[in-house]
């Protein structure tokens, strides 16, 4: 079974976004595999571990991604094409449209990726994928079982579980519970470094102006406002009801 | 009749000398194929090591009833031969004896020597059986030496009295033990009792024959492998490591993966092995119900080596006659008991067995602490925890395989350097809780004499960041100067390294190394033994020149020279628990006690298991990140330990001790009555 897996780079989810000239400040920042991708990944190799075939990383994003790709090789991925993109600003219309069109000259049976990042949080591009593609999309995956031309997926639905049957090929997106992903060994670190990494550039895929041209535009990025202390309100009860609903409606303003 | 006597013996001996060598080349077969090892030299501490290992017999006597036996045993066994010469000659010529001046002294002495391997003999099956030593076996098997050696010393005395028979002697003095036989013997014919020699002759040579033949096929095996052992035993720092070549391109496999995979030293442990019990008795992993047993690990990876090693090597046998010997009820290796399950599958060769999984699980590898308390109570020198490791190495670097825990661990430090994830800028954020302390980087003051390397535990935990705070107020108390890496600071990558993950090990190592040659650092404090000690022993390998300390070491100093007096009363009841890095590994016993005494109004009492004998927290070689899933909890053991001489402070002198018995303390509902803190914490009490 060959499958593709979309992966980006992020921020380590510990690391503490700055802002300089109002953009996020990307200076002495640990990158990691986004942890949804890093399951999709992960899922992927066990899928091939079982049956064969050759798993692809798909990625979007500036060239400092390929030190993801490696971990994602030496985890057990064979391949990978990197779309580099350095500073052209992108939505999840145009990284869609990029994305499928770089699928679209794959052979593929199954394509993976997390449902969402976790920069960017939209979880979006694995729906529009599945759209431009023609392909079933299944969101939220916690059990992947594909079997031949099937593929039965359990998904998280607000925490009740649904399970779903498809005929392949279908993109699912991993929810958190799918698995858990591997350390790679080094022996595997070490094969990684010579595995096949593709780059393209935007250019070079057949895409209009129109397809790569962003549908949404970025007004401002700003830290949310500092959490500040609570408030413990003391005194008689009647008072303090008094002075929470007065507090609600004046200094909160919800109510 | 003599000549038929001497042609039939000299046949006999010379079968049992083919014998003993054939089983005993089989083993040196098995144990050169293990991967060679290159030993330090050093003679003069190698025969130091033969001369108290072996002749002083210091480790067995820490069991001090065991011990004297076995002294008795040991030179019993060794001056009886002389006896053994002076009886099988007289089989050969009549009315021969030794030629030595005043040979009734000889007589007298030999007895005196044959009574005691008795009577040690006697107390030994008495130990093994009737008291019923948790730490021995009680199997036929595990006291068969008994009967060899009971049965030999009979033959001996019975040898004695018919000799008086047939020479019409008296009962003398200078043969006691001989004369007691010879009383209920003295009716006995000159025929009878010429018959009575030789059976007893006979089953002299042959006892002592067919001891020989056995020795080498089971624990007796020690015999020689543990002289051996104690010879060549791994000098320098206890417990140091062996560092992988991570830069050999053509290495595909990483630690140990199967038997011939460790070296021929690692090998020899095996067969040295007696059997004792003495590490798994102190185990903390095996006393609180995980499957690891020290003891264990040895004789499986031993049974399967000798399993292995006569398929590999085709040509050896190490088992005559037959397979009697082959002991599959006695630490069966999982190979044996497959056997008898699946007989049926013909294909099944000890081949296929795989050495983790098959013989030692997964369990087993991941239960060490890494403590050194068996290697520490070991007469015969054999080291457990390498071995472990090497395993460990094997899972993490070759295969991959691990704990999802320890994979975050290891992540974790990747991305953050330290083993929560916490934001590595954040590792500096402990001075600035406290403002009265004043703590400077390396980069804010170029005037340093020590560098206090907090370690992971100091700047990110929030019971341990007290301690860091607590030893940088009385190092600025003594105008120490000194000043901290802060933000490059790295982990030490000692969790990483017992975990098994080298790599990362040697990747942090030299990071750090580079850090401190930078800022040009010549002394190091440090408030975790276990970078203590791996900067002090493994450290070195990678280019670190620097003094270490712990911070126990510092204060100690300070008190001496007089730079700190702690001069308020703590009244309090302390007992003190060892940190396994800084007590096993390094012998500081001394400086926290000296600190903990200097303070007025303290109690110091002592657990049952302090020092070298000191039972570990739970938290060692990397067990700290890691979920304790099977048996009960190692920290609470050892607080109850600490419980049972009723202190009202259990002190430590490490971060990871110290969060563990306060745990501890928590899950025995105590923590309110019963305070957990560390040397300096006290200090700081007693000085301000």
């Amino acid at each position: 079974m060959n499958i593709l897996v979309l992966m980006k780079q992020t921020f380590d989810t510990e690391e503490k976004i700055t802002l300089t000239d109002g953009k996020v400040n990307e200076d002495g920042i640990e990158f990691i595999i986004n942890p949804y991708d890093e399951y999709a990944v992960e899922e992927a190799i066990k899928i091939k571990e079982n049956d064969g075939g050759e798993v692809t990383i798909v990625s979007l994003g500036p060239s400092r991604t390929e030190s993801a790709i490696r971990t994602a090789m030496a985890m057990g991925a064979d391949k990978a094409i990197l779309v580099e993109n350095e500073d052209i600003p992108l939505d999840e219309f145009s990284a869609a449209n990029i994305l499928s069109s770089v699928i679209k000259e794959q052979e593929y049976d199954l394509i993976l990726c997390g449902h969402m990042a976790v920069d960017d949080g939209s979880s979006q591009v694995p729906q529009r994928i599945g759209e431009l593609l023609g392909i079933p999309y299944i969101g939220t995956a916690v059990k992947v079982e594909a079997s031949g031309t099937q593929v039965v997926v359990e998904r998280d639905v607000e925490g009740d579980t649904e399970i779903v049957e498809a005929v392949l090929p279908v993109i699912i997106a991993a929810q958190q519970g799918l698995n858990e992903p591997r350390y790679p060994s080094l022996p595997g670190i070490m094969k990684a470094k010579k595995k096949p990494l593709e780059r393209l550039e935007i250019e070079d895929l057949n895409l209009s102006d129109d397809e790569v041209q962003p549908r949404t535009e970025e007004i401002s990025i700003y830290l949310p406002p500092k959490k500040e202390a609570g408030r413990i309100l003391k005194g008689e009860l009647a008072d303090q009801s008094k002075e929470l609903i007065e507090l609600l409606r004046n200094e909160a303003k919800v109510i | 009749m003599n000549w038929l006597n001497l042609f039939a013996s000299l046949m006999v001996m010379g079968f049992a000398f083919y014998l003993f060598y054939k089983v005993l080349h089989a083993r040196y077969s098995y144990i050169k194929l293990g991967k060679p090892v290159e030993l330090e030299k050093n003679t003069k501490a190698r025969i130091h090591s033969l001369w108290t290992l072996v002749f002083g017999q210091k480790k067995l006597l820490k069991d001090k009833k065991s011990g004297i036996m076995h002294v008795v045993l040991f030179y019993g066994a060794v001056l009886v031969q002389l006896g053994a010469i002076d009886l099988i000659g007289k089989g050969y010529v009549h009315g021969w004896h030794v030629p030595v001046p005043l040979y009734h002294y000889f007589t007298l002495s030999q007895e005196i020597f044959v009574g005691a391997v008795i009577i040690a003999v006697l107390y030994a099956t008495y130990r093994r059986y009737i008291e019923k030593l948790p730490r021995l076996k009680q199997t036929f098997r595990a006291g068969l030496v008994y009967w060899f050696l009971g049965l030999l010393m009979l033959s001996v005395v019975v040898a004695g009295a018919a000799e008086m028979v047939i020479f019409q002697e008296e009962v003398t003095i200078y043969k006691p033990l001989s004369s007691l036989i010879y009383l209920t013997i003295s009716g006995l014919s000159e025929l009878g009792a010429t018959i009575l020699f030789y059976v007893a002759w006979w089953a002299h040579l042959l006892i002592l024959l067919g001891y020989l033949v056995y020795l080498p096929q089971a624990k007796q095996a020690h015999e020689i492998a543990a002289i051996v052992n104690s010879y060549l035993r791994r000098l320098g720092a206890p417990g140091k490591l062996s560092t992988i070549n991570l830069e050999d391109e053509e290495q595909e496999e990483f630690g140990v993966g199967k038997i011939e995979d460790f070296n021929q030293k690692q090998l020899l442990d095996l067969y040295a092995c007696v059997e004792c019990g003495r590490c798994t008795n102190m185990c903390p992993a095996s006393g609180t119900g995980k499957t690891l047993s020290p003891r264990e690990l040895i004789t499986k990876l031993r049974d399967h080596l000798t399993e292995k090693g006569r398929v590999l090597a085709p040509h050896t046998t190490p088992w005559v006659p037959g397979e009697i010997f082959r002991d599959d009820t006695l630490a069966p290796s999982l190979f044996d008991q497959g056997k008898k399950e699946v007989a049926a599958a013909a294909s099944h060769s000890v081949l296929d067995v795989s050495l983790i999984g098959d013989v030692i699980t997964e369990e087993e590898i991941w239960a060490c602490t890494t403590c050194r308390n068996c290697e520490d109570q070991c007469p015969v020198s054999n080291e457990h925890v390498d071995k472990i490791i090497d395993l460990r190495r094997y899972l993490v670097l070759t295969k991959g395989e691990m704990s999802t825990e320890a994979t975050r661990t290891f992540q974790n430090i990747e991305r953050q350097s330290n083993p929560w994830g916490i934001n590595r800028k954040e590792r500096i954020n402990w001075r600035d809780e406290r403002d009265d302390i004043k703590v400077l980087t390396v980069k804010e003051t170029e005037e340093f004499d020590y560098l206090f390397f907090v370690g992971s535990m100091g700047s990110f935990d929030i019971r341990s960041k007290k301690i860091a705070q607590a030893v940088a107020k009385i190092l600025n108390h003594a105008n120490v100067k000194f000043a901290i890496l802060g933000n490059e600071e790295k982990n030490s990558g000692d969790s990483a390294r017992r975990l098994g993950n080298e790599f990362l090990f040697q990747q942090l190592a030299q990071e750090n190394i580079a850090t401190f040659q930078k800022y040009n650092v010549k002394k190091i404090i440090t408030i975790d033994p276990h970078a203590y000690n791996t900067f002090k022993h493994e450290y070195p390998e990678f280019g670190l020149e620097a003094e270490i300390y712990h911070h126990s070491e510092i204060i100690a100093q300070l008190i001496e020279e007089g730079k700190i007096k702690p001069d308020k009363e703590v009244r309090e009841t302390v007992t003190y628990h060892d940190s396994c890095y800084l007590g096993r590994y390094n012998e500081v016993y001394d400086a926290p006690r000296f600190i903990l005494s200097s303070v007025p109004g303290i109690n110091l009492v002592e657990m049952e298991r302090s020092k070298e004998n000191a039972m570990c927290c739970g938290a060692g070689g990397g067990l700290m990140w890691l979920e304790e899933r099977e048996g009960t909890r190692i920290n609470e053991h050892r607080t109850a330990q600490a419980l049972q001489c009723k202190p009202n402070t259990i002190a430590s002198a490490c971060p990871y001790c110290l969060t563990m018995l306060s745990d501890g303390t928590k899950a025995k509902g105590v923590e309110e009555e019963v305070k957990t803190l560390d040397i300096a914490e006290i200090i700081e009490k007693s000085l301000f």
